[in-house]
């Protein structure tokens, strides 16, 4: 493994996210700033290759350090004008109680990354496509190689060659001036999309129950197994997710430049799997109706509403029209794909009836998902039973939630080869994320929480009120 | 400092309690503490072909095994006939796994081709399994002899 590599995509990485997001000024503490630098600045940097060979420059070691760190250096402009504004961030220790899930946490993190480094690339659906053009494009050093020269099935049920080159150019990149396997990025994904969410569920309940909340989130075990297993559906998980919670802070907000980064991630989470842009369309609706109920005027919903979509579909057009039509040499047929018996709506209810009960709640489900979807069942009846009403924010994830699972129901109807058992099963990681939310957010976890934080500030007080009365007794001596 | 003692203790036991859920602590035995792929079981087979094997496993060797194969039949150009996983079952063959064509270029830089794949004519060797349930190469020199595995092979379904 090239160390020398690796430290300078990290420092590459942070820098491009960290202008990107310096560009929307958004404001997230020193964490999330650092966590949402990582992500930005992987998914930005799998852009290079593709820029690169359209404009027919060699994939080589060092033309891509020289690209990258190109790269890097202009997006970090934003950064760099206003150097002198940067704080340095005020760090907090964890508490005490803390610790043991830190620790587990921290556990599982090395597994998953130590699996990543060890293992090649295992799914079939990269070796027969985007794996197998990044391995030629290092070895041809040209994306539109060999691989495309054997039986590459076309319009067969997975298309794979027709993927977004997300993992193709990132794999490249990691393959050139990292290890032979690439695969790292996504470590790099994982650690610092868990790391942010973390902090997320300790802004909304004690930390002692969002340390329990992540420790269910973490155990799923398909979602788990995509953290070293490279494909779409993790990091499509991670983007849409930061795309969702700040649409849901911009609710609050009325922010312009929120809005913007909302769209933008919409965007960077289209970039990576298509079937995203319909998942916004999908969460449009709830935009409208939270800015409706709101009183915003029609107009302007329209307006905020276009700004939401033009950044999925400049993110799809880029995919479609430019990425995908330049840099494989087979046209794409989407109309060959899809459901040629639209008119049968009942099987559109039986895609719904295999999603739930032959995958979310069977033996093959709790073997994906273990007893995520009861713990999330029990926390979400407990609360219509003792709370009765849904607060703003848990409504809004709720609404998450349910897209997420309509949106795959319609998909696997609309396009057959996206089954249920396959494509679905993993479309359910983006619900993962905001169920946990959604669970912290309940009156239930709130009241919890809330105990938990009065009890603690109460203790606080005692013990910083017992020196001061310890000072003063002797002045009264006195 | 007594409430954040209990506090931990009860994170503690919360940890316990959820890691002896039937379902999470078979989930941490079997998978999160597996030996077989663990760092201290793995960490004498750390160059990039070993890894390979650990994860590929048996076909793969054969795959590559394939390539000195070829070299002693003085293939030059060998595009390999691969046959349907159905028939290589059928014929009792275990512990083989037949890839799809993406794969075998992908593993070993050779062209391979199915039964229905375009330039199919051009196969010129073809894995067979032989009478101890193993898997064989054999060269394929007339066009007659190629016809006869295709009409033999289009019997099976190709599992994509």
């Amino acid at each position: 493994m090239n160390l020398t590599g690796l430290i300078f995509l990290l420092f590459a990485h942070y820098f491009a996210g960290r202008g990107v997001i310096r560009l929307f000024r958004i404001d997230v503490d020193a964490i999330a700033l650092l966590c949402l630098s990582m992500m930005c600045g992987v998914t930005i940097h799998s852009f290079v290759p593709c820029i690169m060979d359209l404009i027919h420059v060699p994939l080589t070691a060092s033309n891509m350090y020289i690209w990258l760190g190109g790269t890097s250096l202009l997006l970090s402009i934003p950064l760099l004008i206003k150097i002198k504004e940067t704080k340095l961030p005020t760090l907090r220790l964890p508490q005490l109680y803390e610790v043991p899930f830190l620790l587990i946490f921290i556990g599982l993190g090395v597994i998953s990354v130590w699996r990543c480094w060890y293992f090649p690339p295992t799914p079939r659906d990269v070796l027969t496509g985007v794996e197998l053009i990044a391995e030629y494009a290092v070895k041809e050093k040209t994306m539109i190689n060999s691989a495309f020269s054997v039986d590459v099935r076309l319009n067969s049920a997975a298309n794979n060659i027709f993927k977004s080159p997300f993992i193709t150019s990132l794999q490249v990149i990691y393959k050139l001036l990292v290890l032979p396997f690439g695969q790292l990025w996504l470590s790099i994904l994982f650690l610092s999309f868990t790391t942010w969410f973390y902090t997320i569920l300790r802004q909304v309940v004690h930390p002692l129950l969002a340390g329990m909340l992540l420790l269910i989130y973490f155990a799923v075990p398909d979602l788990y197994a995509y953290t070293y297993i490279i494909l779409y559906d993790y990091s499509n998980m991670v983007f849409f997710f930061a795309g969702y919670y700040f649409m849901m802070k911009y609710m609050s907000s009325g922010k312009v430049n929120e809005l913007l980064w909302v769209s933008f991630l919409f965007g960077l989470a289209t970039y990576i799997r298509s079937e995203t842009l319909v998942l916004a369309a999908f969460s449009i609706a709830i935009f409208a109706i939270y800015m409706y109920r709101d009183k915003v005027s029609i107009k302007q919903i329209v307006i905020r509403g276009g700004i939401f979509m033009a950044g999925p579909l400049v993110f799809n057009f880029i995919l479609s029209n430019i990425l995908i039509k330049y840099l494989v040499p087979y046209k794409f047929k989407l109309g060959d794909l899809l459901n040629p018996n639209m008119t049968d709506i009942g099987l559109l209810f039986d895609k719904f009836h295999e999603l739930v009960f032959g995958l979310m709640f069977s033996p093959k489900g709790q073997a994906v998902y273990a007893h995520f979807y009861i713990f999330f069942l029990v926390v979400f009846v407990a609360d219509l039973i003792l709370n009765r009403k849904i607060s703003r924010s848990a409504g809004m994830t709720l609404w998450g939630v349910l897209i997420v699972f309509i949106t795959l129901g319609v998909l696997s109807f609309l396009i057959p080869s996206h089954t249920v058992i396959n494509s679905a099963k993993r479309g359910l990681f983006k619900l993962i994320p905001l169920a946990t939310l959604y669970m912290a957010q309940t009156g239930l976890l709130q009241k919890l929480s809330g105990y938990l934080q009065n009890r603690e500030n109460r203790v606080k007080e005692a013990a910083t009120a017992q020196p001061a009365a310890n000072t003063k007794q002797p002045k009264k001596k006195k | 400092m007594h409430f954040k003692i209990n506090l931990t203790l009860i994170a503690l036991l919360a940890i316990f309690l959820f890691f002896n859920i039937p379902f999470y602590n078979n989930w941490l035995n079997t998978n999160i503490f597996n030996q077989q792929i663990s760092y201290f079981t793995v960490k004498d087979q750390l160059s990039i072909e070993q890894r390979r094997v650990a994860r590929y496993g048996y076909s793969y060797v054969i795959y590559k095994e394939l390539n000195n194969v070829f070299k002693k039949f003085k293939i030059d150009s060998p595009v390999l006939l691969l046959p349907p996983e159905r028939y290589m079952k059928e014929n009792r063959v275990a512990g083989f796994n037949v890839v799809e064509p993406m794969v075998y270029y992908y593993l070993t830089g050779n062209i391979a081709v199915w039964y229905d794949s375009p330039g199919v004519e051009k196969a010129n060797c073809v894995l067979m399994p032989d009478r101890n349930g193993k898997v064989a190469l054999q060269k394929i020199d007339t066009k007659q002899q190629l016809d006869t595995l295709l009409s033999i092979f289009k019997k099976y379904k190709l599992d994509l």
